[in-house]
């Protein structure tokens, strides 16, 4: 509502630039000025809501390991947040976004290596990177931000067995060459993008990709001590349910940065109308998400899985991802609700294949992305083949790129710690503290 | 024939003389009717010199006989058992936390989908220890009160308890309680 009251000004005043009388010249908001600020503004607040979305998968995460791990879950999540911040700038950004200077037309940047430049201090639209978009500082956070996304990712499917520096090792090639690379084929005006490739926010580029590199690390790892034994899957219960819901309802509220910020602007009624849309819709998709999985585990368990419902509304934001604009309201309760009934029956697929995924982020992010990028054929625009060719090509990429990282990894440093180690847990083993060290063991 | 402290300090395990003059004026104070520590309703001097046989604690026992009552029980069933105890009169129980399994064997659960062995199942162990003559009517509310008619609702072990003795005052079975 506070936003209202100012806009509507400078909306009148841009709407109506000829009543602007001279002296009032420098208060007055030129057109191309406020679509240039409004689109920032998007960017800056999209922005600040997916960096909220770190908080989410370190609670997330925190919550679904056993307390033996937490402290070293946290340190992860808060390590590869800053690293992928550093990444991006000193390689990762320029390699996403070549604006046109390709090493390789349409697969490798000419920009690489360098780092990120923002723009100089106080500027006028004159000087600006790009006077009809947005400032280059705002692009360059938001942008940021998914690729961090991207790597949190990666930690909760590998939580409670990987060594803490090999894993900060995989995650700055991930955030500083693998996901830009793959990302620039569509967002840096590659040749996906050139296919006519369609993903609005990353059902594909930002989370298959994550699950990719996840899914790779989780079959070179291999799973927990004890979790498949005799055939059986033995559950290791999370250690605290309620630090996992709020980190699910934290990245509900940031996935309206992340969807609603892919927007890319906001300087006309359009774009804030499509904006309403997307947030909407990405609201709609989570919450049938979330009821799909409660319906599901209390018929197929007799009882509700918490856990299955928490994986369940993410799923459902993972789906509507690809396309949160087109869909109706409808359109979304179904897209995001396959997405809750795909966690349900992928999260026990996985572990029948003894490929250990401790939060359930490939089943999340690659499961549901991958259904989210062919949903677009629906509502979007976009034909089967395309979408398929864009899942192939980034999950495909990401996967080979991640598992050849994992192997050298394993090769020249290992990535598992000690069995010993593993079973005191990684907080005393790697950190020498504890999450809780007033709890007894149990 | 022993000195009083000497008795006492087996008894109390008292680390400084103080403490131990204090426990020695409470036992006077609160035992005058208690035939087998009259001996503290004696003026208490430095040192103290037990002269008389009357005057020894006896440790093996006088009283009534003592049973020692063991239950597992259901441990939503706590308040209720613990209400129907007092009920009766029985002034005191230890209560645990325990897990264990029985003839139930445990149950199962899902998590994520997959199905996983409860091998120990929660559980409340109450230890009551009672005069002989009461036991039946403690296992007799125990096992209506703690009854569920499914399966888990717990065991109950009796046993012959060799002594009770109430470390305050050094009184023994039946008494101690």
């Amino acid at each position: 509502m506070k936003l209202n009251r100012i806009l509507l000004p400078a909306a009148a005043l841009t709407a109506l630039p000829v009543m602007a009388f001279a002296q009032d010249e420098a208060a007055t908001v030129a057109a191309d000025e406020f679509v240039w600020i409004m689109n920032s503004l998007l960017f800056l607040i999209g922005g600040f809501l997916v960096f909220f979305m770190a908080a989410g998968f370190a609670m997330l995460e925190g919550g679904l390991v056993r307390s033996k791990n937490v402290a070293m879950q946290m340190t992860k999540n808060v390590s590869l947040f800053s690293i992928a911040a550093i990444m991006y700038w000193l390689i990762g950004y320029n390699l996403m976004y070549p604006l046109g200077d390709w090493a390789i037309e349409g697969y490798f940047s000419g920009l690489f290596p360098s780092v990120g430049v923002l723009e100089a201090v106080g500027i006028t639209l004159a000087d600006a990177d790009d006077a009809s978009y947005a400032s280059t500082g705002s692009d360059y956070i938001f942008q940021l931000m998914f690729c961090a996304a991207t790597a949190s990712i990666v930690s909760g499917a590998l939580a409670e067995r990987i060594k803490l520096w090999p894993f900060l090792i995989f995650v700055a090639v991930l955030t500083g060459f693998i996901y830009p690379l793959t990302a620039s084929w569509q967002w840096g005006g590659g040749w996906l993008s050139e296919a006519g490739f369609s993903d609005f926010a990353g059902s594909t580029v930002v989370h298959a990709c994550g699950a990719a590199a996840a899914l790779a690390g989780a079959i070179v790892l291999g799973p927990r001590l004890g979790k498949y034994k005799d055939g059986k899957v033995n559950p290791m219960p999370g250690s605290n349910l309620a630090l996992a819901t709020l980190g699910m309802f934290i990245l509900w509220l940031g996935w309206f940065g992340f969807n609603g910020g892919s927007q890319l602007a906001m300087g006309s009624v359009g774009d804030i109308a499509d904006v309403s849309r997307i947030f909407s819709n990405t609201n709609m998709a989570a919450a049938s998400g979330a009821v799909a999985a409660l319906i599901l585990t209390q018929v197929l368990y007799k009882k509700v899985d918490l856990t299955m419902v928490l994986n369940g509304a993410l799923a459902g934001l993972v789906s509507i991802t690809a396309e949160p604009l087109a869909p109706t309201l409808f359109g979304a309760l179904w897209i995001g609700a396959i997405g809750g009934v795909i966690v349900v029956f992928t999260v026990p697929l996985l572990d029948k294949l003894k490929i250990d995924d401790v939060v359930g982020a490939i089943p999340v992010h690659g499961f549901a992305g991958v259904w989210g990028t062919i949903a677009v054929i629906f509502y979007g625009d976009a034909s089967l083949g395309t979408q398929l060719l864009g899942i192939v090509a980034i999950v495909g990429a990401t996967f080979v790129l991640s598992l050849v990282l994992w192997f050298i990894l394993k090769a020249v440093v290992g990535i598992r710690v000690s069995e010993e180690e593993e079973i005191n847990g990684l907080d005393m083993a790697e950190l020498g503290m504890e999450a809780y060290p007033e709890f007894s063991k149990g | 024939m022993c000195t009083y402290t000497e008795r006492l300090t087996q008894f109390f395990i008292c680390p400084n003389y103080s403490q131990l003059k204090k426990s020695a004026q409470k036992i006077g104070k609160h035992s005058s009717h208690r035939p087998v520590i009259s001996i503290c309703d004696l003026p208490i001097h430095d040192p103290v010199t037990l002269s008389c046989a009357s005057t020894k604690i006896d440790l093996n026992g006088k009283g009534a006989k003592v049973k020692f009552i063991i239950a597992t029980i259901k441990p939503f069933k706590l308040e209720e058992v613990r209400e129907a105890l007092t009920d009766i009169g029985v002034r005191g129980m230890m209560v645990t936390e325990i897990k264990g399994f029985g003839s139930q064997s445990g149950h199962t659960e899902i998590y994520r989908g997959a199905e996983y062995a409860v091998n120990f199942v929660p559980k409340i162990k109450l230890e009551i220890v009672v005069a002989a003559d009461m036991a039946d009517q403690v296992i007799d509310t125990i096992t209506k009160t703690a009854r569920t008619g499914k399966i888990g609702d717990g065991k109950i072990f009796v046993l012959d308890a060799q002594q009770a003795i109430r470390v305050r005052t050094g009184e023994t079975n039946g008494d101690a309680l």
